[in-house]
């Protein structure tokens, strides 16, 4: 019995390194994005590249069907960016056992571009902008509860 | 996966297989084992209290799926199809949704998918009680004694349930 407990909490020990990423394991990555420097009074465009863990995919942001949660990036504001809007990758048409139609999923890489505007009043110098990149993601067997990776973005307003 | 990973996997598999190994003669204790399942009292889609405890006697397979868990939905026709087959046996299938829109995204569904066994609403607190439920679909399924014999974690074959159930009716 001694020797069946110990070797369970060795196990548990030795596979946290390897597993331990706490019960809303991600299933999305994020590239970090590089710096871009904007003038005051004009719109940007910042590109953010996504990796999908192999053998998952996503909701596309307009999934074929109402009852899929779409993939949705939201930012916040601040005094140096605005939030103009997103321009989403168009999903890929996959046929799944439980539906009718094709679904349009993400897998793989993908890039989603924010469009932002730097107001005429914007402080000077380095600035940073949350969001949140919010999917579901499955394989072919099982699903996960939505999931919300944050993401950011820094700016230099010139 | 890099080659340092995959060794450490390996180290890992060698030894659960070891641990395994180490638990074999424990074997026949494994029924003494089983968990009770936890208690709940949810409502329905008519407000009704439903609680485990109530199909107290009975095999219950408890579902915790969503609307938009398609996996799901390959499971919820053959979930139906048991209710029928084996309800006058002293058996029920028990579905809890993890939609956050409540009965009104999961009402329609139930609805159009004719489902004809108790459907309740589920939430963390409830899936936190039968070890964080993470995975949709995760369904276990609780012997006449109120122990959970099995959980099965995603899709799993139509067979494997209904053996199951006719083992355990």
């Amino acid at each position: 019995m001694l020797q069946e407990v110990f070797c369970w909490w060795f196990l548990a020990l030795a596979a946290i390194p390897l597993f331990g990423q706490g019960p809303a394991t991600q299933f999305v990555s994020a590239e970090p994005t590089p710096s871009v420097t904007a003038k005051r009074g004009a719109t940007v465009e910042i590109p953010l590249k996504l990796t999908i863990r192999q053998g998952y995919h996503i909701n596309s942001n307009t999934p074929a069907e109402d009852y899929l949660i779409p993939t949705v990036l939201s930012w916040d504001s601040n005094q140096a960016l605005t939030a103009k809007g997103v321009t989403y990758p168009k999903g890929e048409a996959v046929k799944y056992d439980f539906s009718e139609k094709p679904l349009q999923v993400y897998s793989g890489a993908i890039t989603l571009v924010s469009r932002f505007a730097v107001p005429g009043d914007a402080p000077l110098g380095p600035a940073a902008l949350r969001g949140k990149f919010r999917y579901q993601a499955c394989n072919d067997k099982m699903c996960f509860p939505p999931r919300t990776l944050p993401v950011s973005i820094s700016i230099a307003v010139q | 996966m890099n080659t340092r990973f995959l060794l450490a996997l390996a180290a890992l598999v060698i030894l659960a297989s070891a641990c395994t190994s180490a638990k074999r003669p424990a074997a026949a204790e494994k029924e003494k084992n089983y968990r009770m399942a936890p208690e709940f009292a949810l409502q329905d889609a008519h407000g009704q209290t439903v609680r485990l405890s109530d199909f107290k006697g009975k095999v219950v397979m408890v579902d915790f799926w969503a609307t938009w868990c398609g996996p799901c939905k390959i499971e919820i026709p053959w979930f139906i199809e048991f209710q029928r087959k084996y309800k006058d046996r002293g058996f029920s299938v028990i579905g809890i949704s993890l939609d956050e829109g409540g009965w009104q995204t999961v009402r329609p569904f139930v609805e159009e998918a004719k489902m004809n066994y108790p459907v309740l609403i589920g939430n963390d607190e409830l899936a936190s009680k039968y070890g964080g439920v993470d995975v949709l679909p995760t369904t276990f399924i609780i012997d006449k004694q109120g122990r959970i014999v099995a959980t099965h974690q995603g899709l799993t074959s139509k067979d494997d349930f209904e053996d199951t159930i006719k083992k355990l009716l």
